[in-house]
This record gives C-alpha cells, sequence and structure tokens, in this order.
C-alpha cells in the first residue's frame, strides 16, 4: 500500500484542481487527492458526529462519491469546495436518517495528531477536551460552518456554497456560535 | 479571548485523526472501486469542438437547401402566374 501512496505522490507539487480533472482517468492523480484530502474530510466528519466509528464510516462515502463522480468536477469551484460540498451532503443525509431515538454520547476523539509539536500547542490538556465539547453542543449548522470555517480555512463564500446558505446566513451563524463558544468557555484554561 | 478562541478552534478541530490501518484499508476498497472512464465519456475539448463543428456545417448546409427550395418554388409559381 506504501508503494501505491508513493506513486501517487509523483503528483506532490501538482494542483488540486489539475488532479480533480484528471482523476476520472488517472488512478494515482485520484489517490493523491486521496492523500490531500482524507484528514480534512475525517476532520470535517468527526467534528460533526459523536463517535470515530462513524466519522470513518462516512469519511469512506464521501471517497466513494467523489471517485464515482469524479468525471463530474468541471473546475467551477475549487476541488475543496466541491469534496466538502459532497461530505456536506453526506452529513446531512446521515443527520436525517439516524435513529432519532438513539441516545448519543459524544466522545472526545481518541486520536491526537503527533506530528504537532508541544510547542505549537495553543492549549493544553484538559483544556482541548474542554474546547471539544464544547463545540459539540453547538446546534448542527453552526458547528458545521464553525468546522469548515477551522478545518480547512474555507472563505465564507465558498462556505456559503457548501451549504447552500447566504453569505450572511453563514456569518450570522458564525458569529453566534463564536459567541456562544466564547460565553461557555469563559474561566477555561484557554491562554 | 477572540485570538485564543480562533487559535483553539483551529487546533482542536484539527487534532483528530483516522485510526491506524483505516486509510490504507479505504484506499485499497477505492482501488478495488476504480473503473477507467469510457472512451465515449472521457471527450476531449479538441473532439468536442469538432462535433460542434460538423454539426453547424450539416446545419448550414440544410438553410442554404431550405432557402433554395424557397426560392425556387417562388421562381416557380411567378413563372406559372
Amino acid at each position: 500500500m506504501q508503494s501505491i501512496l508513493d506513486e501517487a505522490r509523483d503528483f506532490v507539487d501538482v494542483d488540486d484542481d489539475v488532479l480533480a480533472k484528471h482523476a476520472a482517468d488517472d488512478l494515482n492523480a485520484f489517490t493523491e487527492l486521496y492523500r490531500r484530502y482524507l484528514c480534512p474530510i475525517y476532520r470535517f466528519a468527526r467534528s460533526q458526529v459523536p463517535s470515530d466509528a462513524v466519522a470513518e464510516d462516512l469519511t469512506a462515502q464521501v471517497f466513494f462519491k467523489a471517485l464515482s463522480s469524479a468525471g463530474s468536477f468541471r473546475g467551477d469551484s475549487r476541488y475543496a469546495q466541491w469534496l466538502f460540498r459532497i461530505a456536506h451532503n453526506v452529513v446531512s443525509s446521515w443527520r436525517r436518517h439516524k435513529d432519532r431515538n438513539a441516545v448519543t454520547v459524544e466522545e472526545v476523539p481518541e486520536q491526537a495528531d503527533d506530528a504537532l509539536s508541544p510547542a505549537t500547542h495553543v492549549i493544553v490538556g484538559e483544556a482541548r477536551s474542554v474546547v471539544w465539547q464544547t463545540v459539540s453542543t453547538l446546534p448542527p449548522a453552526q458547528r458545521e460552518v464553525v468546522a469548515l470555517r477551522y478545518i480547512e480555512d474555507l472563505s465564507i463564500e465558498e462556505v456559503a456554497e457548501i451549504t447552500e446558505r447566504s453569505r450572511g446566513a453563514v456569518r450570522i451563524l458564525l458569529h453566534r456560535a463564536r459567541l456562544k463558544l466564547r460565553h461557555l468557555l469563559e474561566g477555561s484554561d484557554l491562554r | 479571548m477572540t485570538r485564543a478562541l480562533e487559535a483553539a478552534l483551529t487546533e482542536v478541530l484539527n487534532l483528530p485523526s483516522p485510526r491506524p490501518g483505516f486509510s490504507a484499508a479505504l484506499l485499497e476498497e477505492l482501488r478495488a472501486r476504480w473503473r477507467p472512464r469510457p472512451a465515449e465519456a472521457a471527450e476531449s475539448p479538441a473532439s468536442r469542438d469538432a462535433r460542434w463543428a460538423l454539426l453547424g456545417a450539416v446545419g448550414a448546409v440544410g438553410a442554404a437547401g431550405a432557402a433554395c427550395y424557397a426560392l425556387l418554388r417562388r421562381t416557380h409559381r411567378r413563372s406559372a402566374a
């Protein structure tokens, strides 16, 4: 499997959108896109669902759809926006179909990214868990725009396109989410 | 607080990573499902342009034929009258 990823790394300097236009015909181009976007898509999914297992399931669905509709990417938007639109649809569909009576427990993700050195951490230990738990209490629409904004650093316009909302609506959702988070996190270990 | 909050959100939301083995397993499944796009679906811009040029030419010939037919009919009616 490692050699497959190594082959795909021949495309390491190639722009996402160029790769995306070849992804339907060139498996290595698709593999490189997968390598670039697996973590962002997983993180987005994980921020919207209560467990690692569900996030993995939704991540797989996103990439299956991305693979099957690779030929439909026209380059009208950035590939990131196109892929996160699929992720938005997959998560929305999951929300609609999940058992409403089920008790969902918001687990804190098991894995931390070890690539981050301790010096790069803004917050430490328990505070991370507090922030995660606090984000998970936001209403789904606010949680979604917060995740899109802070995971992939998407613009307001891109978030609006992905979530099929107006730019004003996205700004309001972000503003309300920040207010609520600030209120909830007052007195935490944020430094 | 706002900057600290934004930094904390960026950090915390970017922490989760898929479990070990998930990435390779999913990639294997994706590669198993991958099928090259059928040749007719993978139309190049050049072939698309050629197709439109052909359609345009057929349309132009058709329009010219209709114009000739109309002219001939008109001439025939006038000479009959």
